[in-house]
Parts: C-alpha cells; structure tokens; sequence
C-alpha cells in the first residue's frame, strides 16, 4: 500500500544485494504505513497496538518509517505553512547553506521593504559569524529558512550522513525534510532500537542506507546530536531521569522497559508496542497491555488492517475515541 | 542480508521451523527419588511439622534430587557432592525433629550410597550421543554450567563444546545445536512467572533434552497475548509424569549453600544492619547491592560497535549473566558519591552527618528501634519504613520527601535546623544527579577501547582495570542473584572473595 508524493510511488526498500525484505519486516512497515493512514484521516480515534516478535531488530524502526511515509505529504504541509516572516523574535531557526550544511541562528525581525525598491527581509542573528544578517524574502524559500525546535547549536552540521539514499526515498522534498523540524514519530527505548537504526542493511536499488537515514532521528543518546542536524523522529531513553510530556503523532514503544513505564509522559493518537518475547518483562507488558485495553472497556481485536500478521508474530490492537 | 537485520530473520525462522526432541533416561534409583521428594512434602504438610526445623534435611534431599538430574558426571565424581549430601542427610536422621519425615531420609541416604556404589550416570551416555562441535549444552543454573564446563574440558575437549545456564539464554547467540540437562518445565521454572522464552523462540534450530520422564507429556507452549494459538506443542510417545514441585527448595542452587554460608557474617548488632541483595559474582567473589527501591548501578553492556559501554541500570532488574562495575580498592565511597564530593557535595555533607548523628542519639534516648518506630508514628505520624536505612547507612543523603523530613527534625528535636539542613541535603541530591551522569562518562572512558568479546569476560568472567582516582575498577559477571538480607552497611556494593573455596565450584 504505497503512499505517493509529487505523483511518484514510494520505491521498495530491500535488503542489501536486491533480495524483498523477510515477510515479518514488510509487515512491520506496511503496519506502520497502515496506522500512517488511520492518522490522516483526521479521526480523533486513539489506537493502541502490539506486536511481540522472537527478536526486536528493525521491527520498531521499519513501522516508524512505514508511519513516516505514509504522512509525508501532511508533514509537507505543515513544513509549507510556516511563515518564517511572522516568527517570534528570538525564535531559532535554521537554514540550508550552500555546501549543503545547516546553520542555526535566531529570529531577530521582519523589514517589509519599500517596494519596487526595496525587498521585504528577514534579520537573524547568527551566532557562527557573529552579528545580525539579513536576507531577502523571495531568496528564503532557495535557502529554506525554517523555525527550529531541537537543542541550540553553535557549528554547521551536515544536512544527512546518507543523502544520496535520503533523496532517493524522498525524491524532489528531501531538502525541505531535511531542513524543517516536524517531531512525527516518538521511539522509545534503547539501546537495542538505537542500534538498529545505524547498520547500513537495507537499500533502494542501488544505493544502501539505514534507518537512521531516513527517520532523521534526533534524541538523548549523546553520540546522536553530532550525526544528525534535523529531525522528523524524536527518541526517548527509558533511563532519563526526568521527562516532561510530550505530544507526538506516533509513539512507539520499543521493549517491556519503555512500556508501561513512559507511556503516561507521551501522547500520541497511534500507538505500538513492539516486546521482544525473549526480553525480561515482556510478559509483564503484554499484560499491562490487556489490562489497559480491559480498563479502556474495549475489546482485543487480533487482525491488523487487511495485514497477513506472519506466523512468527503475535498481533493486538484496540482503539478508543 | 547483514548482521541485524539477518539476525532478526534467522530468529524468525527458527521459531517456525525450530525441532525440539525429548531424550528420555532411566535409573531406577533416581526415578524413586522423585517419589520421595513427594512423600517428604505430603508427610510434612500432614504431620504439620515445623518446617524450619526440617529445613537443612529437606534442602539436602532436594539437592540431591537436582544435582543427579541436571549433571552428567559419574556419581562419584567430586563435583557431585553426593557423599557429602548423605552425610547430612544421616546426620538430619538423629535429629528428633525429623520425626515422621525420617523414613523418606533414611530412603534417601540408601539410593546415595547406591549411587555412589554404582557410579554409572546415565546421562553421560546420552550426552556423548548428541555431543558434537558447535552443540551447546544447557544447564538449570550457573553453578552446574562451571561444573559441566569443566567435565567437558575433560571429557570432550576436541569438540570445543559450550555451557550456558538456563537463565543466561537471553544473551546468546544462534547455537548449532542446544542439549539441555534437564526436561523443559524445569528450565521454564528458571525464568520468573515460569517463562518458555527458550521454548517459543529457541535459538537454535535444533533442541534436545536430556531428562528423565518426569515433566508434562504434552506441553503446549503459549505466547505472551491472550487467546492466540500455541507457538508450539512438545509431545512424547511415552507417557510422562508430572514431578513434585516445591517451589522454595527446588529454586535453590548450590549458590544458595554457599550463600548461607556468609550472610551470616556480619560485625554490626542486628539493629545496626541494613538489607542488602546477595550477588554471587565471577571469580569466587560476591557483593551485596543495596536493597532500597530505585537503587541503580553501573552496569556494563555491548554497544552496537562490539565495545563496552556503561549504563546506568535499576538494580532490581539485574539479572544472571549482567556484568556490573563495582570498585575493588578504595571502596569508602561509592563511584558517584566521590564524584558528587568532587563537585561541592563534600563540603554540604556535615548537614547529612547532621541529622543522622541526631538520629544516633535518639536511638539511645528512646532505646531500640521499636520505641523510634512507635514515636515515629504516633507522635510525629510519620511512616518510618525506611528507618534502619536512614539509621545505619551512612550513603543514605535523607528522606525523600520534605515533609516526612520536617517530621524526623521534630522528632530529634532539630527543628530550628531542618530548612537549612533540608536546602544542604537538596543541594547535595543536585550534585549526586550531575555525579551520577559524570561518573558514567568517566567509567565509560576508562572501558570504551575494551572490546565487548574481551576473552576475559567469559572466563573467568570478570575484569580489573586502573581508574586512576577511581581506584581499581572491578567488572564482574553475575553468576546467581541472591536473597535480601540484613548486613552492615560496610558490605553494600563492597566486592569480597569467597573466603573458603568449596569443592563444588571447580574453575570458577
């Protein structure tokens, strides 16, 4: 079930040599390509869903992009919306520069110019080279100023690790993705889903990549921060000390120590719970699972949106609202 | 197709295609023994005999019952301490207090001196059969993996053959082949809730066990969700019994009578102690890790890149086969607590002596700890659980709660000190939290360039390495996780060495 943006079919993702991914991995990402729909159809519905598998490689990471793509074209919208003309002074923002880095600097103000003679301009400050600069209206959209959300910094990072791979998947918008700050998809858990992210094992034709690639992961793992300069997926440790909540499209709860136990700092309309039936507390969760569902008054449905659930994985969901 | 993803997969693939076989054995001896087990239980529980006073015979009885079903060793063997369990048992049987459950004793010392006589076990036999190179035999516990490891290093050394315990499976890789020792619901028993993770995702194409027909005769292994089909049926032509189970003895190890054995060593008066969680680490050492809810220790694990990494992990959720970082020099202070003293806690620790001292002097106003609680309680309605901790260990910064700490300033009589003493004690919380990140990152310094397969690691199982002002950092395999018992504080996450080697823990 491919999504489509700019008239194109999303290209198939396979494994490293051409070969289709196993079919426990496509369900993983048709599911998420499946929940990705139930999201854009504006319904208020909460959904909550859980797979248990004999090993949590790449299940949790491969339903993220699937939600991912599926989104794609609303979280264009939302990119295209932003009016960098009518930020807050002092608001971060970032930028596309010509080697193709990202710069960080902050809103400073909106000059609307004296046409014909003058342009409109934005100010910003730009800590990099010090001082306030400016920059013409009509020149922003080549530079892809956009508001930011994530931590400040201070030196240029690299737009992708992997853009070759990041534009084939993405085609024509990949640089307004790889600019823009849009938190889509939560994956909680580590430090299993973190590494499953990073390994270059899938491909698109030719070109190879990893998960990281695509889902412009940003998170606490501190090593991240220097990897990647955008993102459209957040990533919460079950071991941070202290968490504030947070809304989200999707979250994604990777191992029985991210669910139950951070479920209540994140608030998503759809929700996975992803248990390795080997990790310790699996069991444990997959109750508390039921139990909510239970507590919910609904009912535990075992089929996954017209998905042949394979053999290997076990499959629940239910929703309310 | 590469490493994780490939992974993933062949696990996928050997929960669908994965071949389980029952090997069954017989000795007449040992099957009676099951009987046994059962009349002991039955008789007691219809006598109503005080069990604490049978305890040291019905240990020994359910040791003896293990320890021949779980190892393939000649019966005669030193590491099966069989003649040593009959002597206990004999020794038990001149003891009154055994009474109605003597005759099962007496029973039970006859088939030991059998077996030693007839030293034959058979599971040797049927080891050798399946024995090949790459096969992994898995055993009930660690104690039996070291055991097993070496019977292997003797016997079939050319095979290059592995041991895991049933408990450490979660942490291992694909397996050739896996030849357990023992039927499938006593494995399942080792994991909490009784877990058939080995049984619906085995990592190994091929799983053979080794055991007695002693077990279900038709196990139907379920998932984790409600409702679902059985991920797997295990079947046996021939009929099987179902084995007594008792859950308290049949649980013990021969960590637990090693474990026994130094508890009990403690300086402090009984009301001095603090409760500490026993673990048997690698390498004939032990530790105590502090009991209190939320405790966190250093553990060290394999980051994607095969090198060690340093997490932070609760402490109740270690398990068997955790590698932890605990100091083996210099041990005054724990890691974050030197750090945190680094950073200006160690100037606001006077405020913390403060209190505690107070609350020193008003155990000896009040004279025992009972007269504290009481007061505690219906003078300052206070809940004091944590009051022996707050007492006697010196780490502990206060109570959580400003409220619950106003209360305990009231009771020791300090109140014109407690905003003060509490804005010292939050600050030094403060310190600890920074400590706590900046101590990871120093004792992930000092392993990062240590490759995760360090041969060390897995044997003999643990690891020192200089950490400079740190002291000498000692990581160590967890082999057995003890119980929660009282002990003086000196001895929480202090390493110790096992004073008296038995001779039950060859090579370890």
């Amino acid at each position: 079930m491919p999504a489509n943006t700019d008239n194109r079919t999303w290209r198939n993702l396979t494994v490293l040599g051409g070969a289709p991914l196993p079919d426990w991995a496509q369900f993983m990402l048709d599911l998420g390509r499946a929940s990705g729909t139930a999201i854009s159809d504006l319904s208020p519905k909460e959904t909550w869903r859980i797979v248990t598998v004999p090993n949590r490689n790449f299940a949790a990471g491969l339903f993220a992009l699937g939600f991912l793509e599926a989104n794609i074209e609303r979280i264009l919208r939302v990119i295209d919306s932003v009016d960098v003309t009518k930020l807050a002074e002092g608001q971060p923002i970032t930028w596309r520069r010509p080697n193709d880095s990202i710069a960080y600097g902050e809103f400073v103000r909106f000059h609307p110019g004296s046409p014909p003679k003058t342009k409109p301009t934005i100010e910003y400050l730009w800590p990099l080279k010090g001082g306030v600069w400016k920059r013409e209206i009509d020149r922003i959209r080549e530079f892809n100023f956009s508001a930011y959300h994530g931590p400040k910094f201070l030196h240029d990072r690299s737009m992708s690790q992997n853009i070759e791979f990041f534009q084939e998947y993405f085609s024509a918008r990949h640089t307004d993705l790889l600019c823009n700050t849009v938190p889509t998809v939560c994956l909680v858990g580590r430090p299993a889903l973190w590494d499953d992210l990073r390994p270059h094992e899938i491909a698109i034709g030719d070109v190879s990549g990893c998960l990281d690639d695509l889902l412009r992961v940003s998170g606490d793992n501190e090593n991240a921060a220097e990897d990647v300069s955008h993102f459209l997926t957040r990533f919460v440790a079950p071991g941070r000390d202290e968490l504030e909540e947070f809304p989200v499209d999707c979250a994604v709860y990777d191992g029985a120590r991210s669910y139950p136990k951070l479920k209540n700092f994140i608030s998503a309309s759809q929700n996975l719970v992803v248990l390795d039936r080997w990790e310790s507390g699996a069991l444990d969760s997959a109750n508390a699972f039921v139990a909510d569902c239970a507590h919910a008054g609904k009912s535990l449905s075992v089929t996954a949106s017209g998905l042949q659930i394979p053999a290997t994985v076990e499959y629940a969901e239910w929703s309310r609202g | 197709m590469t490493m994780r993803l490939e992974q993933a997969d062949r696990a996928h693939n050997r929960s669908k295609d994965g071949v389980f076989r029952l090997h069954l054995v017989s000795h007449p001896d040992i099957e009676t023994l099951f009987g046994i087990c059962k009349n002991f239980s039955q008789t007691l529980r219809e006598a109503g005999a005080d069990q604490a006073a049978v305890s040291e015979g019905r240990s020994q009885l359910y040791r003896l019952r293990k320890l021949v079903v779980g190892l393939p060793l000649s019966f005669d063997n030193a590491s099966m301490p069989i003649a040593e369990i009959r002597d206990v048992l004999k020794s038990a049987l001149a003891n009154p207090n055994y009474g109605a459950v003597s005759p099962h004793l007496a029973q039970a010392v006859v088939i030991a001196d059998s077996l030693l006589a007839t030293p034959t076990n058979p599971m040797e036999a049927a080891l050798r059969g399946l024995a090949e190179p790459g096969a992994v035999v898995v055993t009930r516990d660690s104690h039996m993996s070291i055991v097993v490891t070496a019977w292997l290093d003797s016997e079939l050394s050319s095979l290059g053959m592995k041991t895991i315990s049933v408990d450490k499976m979660r942490a291992m890789e694909e397996a050739k082949k896996l030849i357990y020792l023992g039927d499938p619901k006593s494995m399942a028993r080792k994991y909490s809730g009784e877990d058939w993770c080995f049984a619906r995702d085995p990592r190994a194409f091929e799983s053979h066990f080794i055991m007695y027909p002693f077990g279900e005769s038709n196990l139907q292994v379920a998932g984790l969700l409600p409702d679902g089909p059985p991920r797997r049926k295990i079947s046996s032509h021939i009929p099987l019994q179902v084995p007594h189970f008792d859950p308290v003895v049949d649980m013990e190890t021969e960590w637990t009578f090693e474990e026994r054995s130094i508890i009990g060593r403690n300086v402090g008066a009984e009301d001095e102690l603090v409760y500490g969680r026993y673990v048997r680490l690698a390498g004939d050492h032990y530790t105590f890790l502090d009991a209190q809810p939320d405790t966190k220790t250093f553990v060290v694990t394999a980051d994607s890149l095969g090198k060690l990494d340093v997490q932070r992990e609760e402490s109740s959720l270690l398990a068997v086969g955790s590698f932890v970082v605990l100091r083996v020099e210099g041990a005054e202070s724990d890691f974050i607590q030197q750090e945190a003293d680094r950073l200006g806690a160690g100037g606001l620790r006077v405020s913390q002596r403060r209190w505690q001292s107070a609350l020193k002097e008003a155990k000896l106003r009040d004279g025992s700890l009972t007269r504290m609680r009481e007061r505690l309680k219906n003078e300052f309605n206070l809940d004091n659980h944590g009051l022996v901790d707050w007492l006697n260990n010196p780490r502990r910064i206060g109570p959580g709660s400003k409220a619950d700490f106003l209360k305990l300033c009231a009771y020791l009589n300090i109140t014109d000190e407690s905003e003060a003493l509490w804005n010292d004690l939050e600050e030094i919380r403060g310190y600890h939290l920074r400590a706590g990140t900046g101590a990871a990152k120093t004792l992930r310094r000092l392993l990062e360039k240590r490759d995760a397969n360090d041969p060390e690691l897995s044997s003999p199982g643990y690891m020192t390495v200089d950490g400079g002002d740190l002291g000498v950092i000692g990581v160590y395999e967890i082999l057995s996780i003890g119980s929660t018992s009282p002990v003086d504080a000196s001895r929480i996450d202090t390493v110790a060495k096992i004073a008296a080697k038995k001779s039950t823990t060859p090579n370890s």
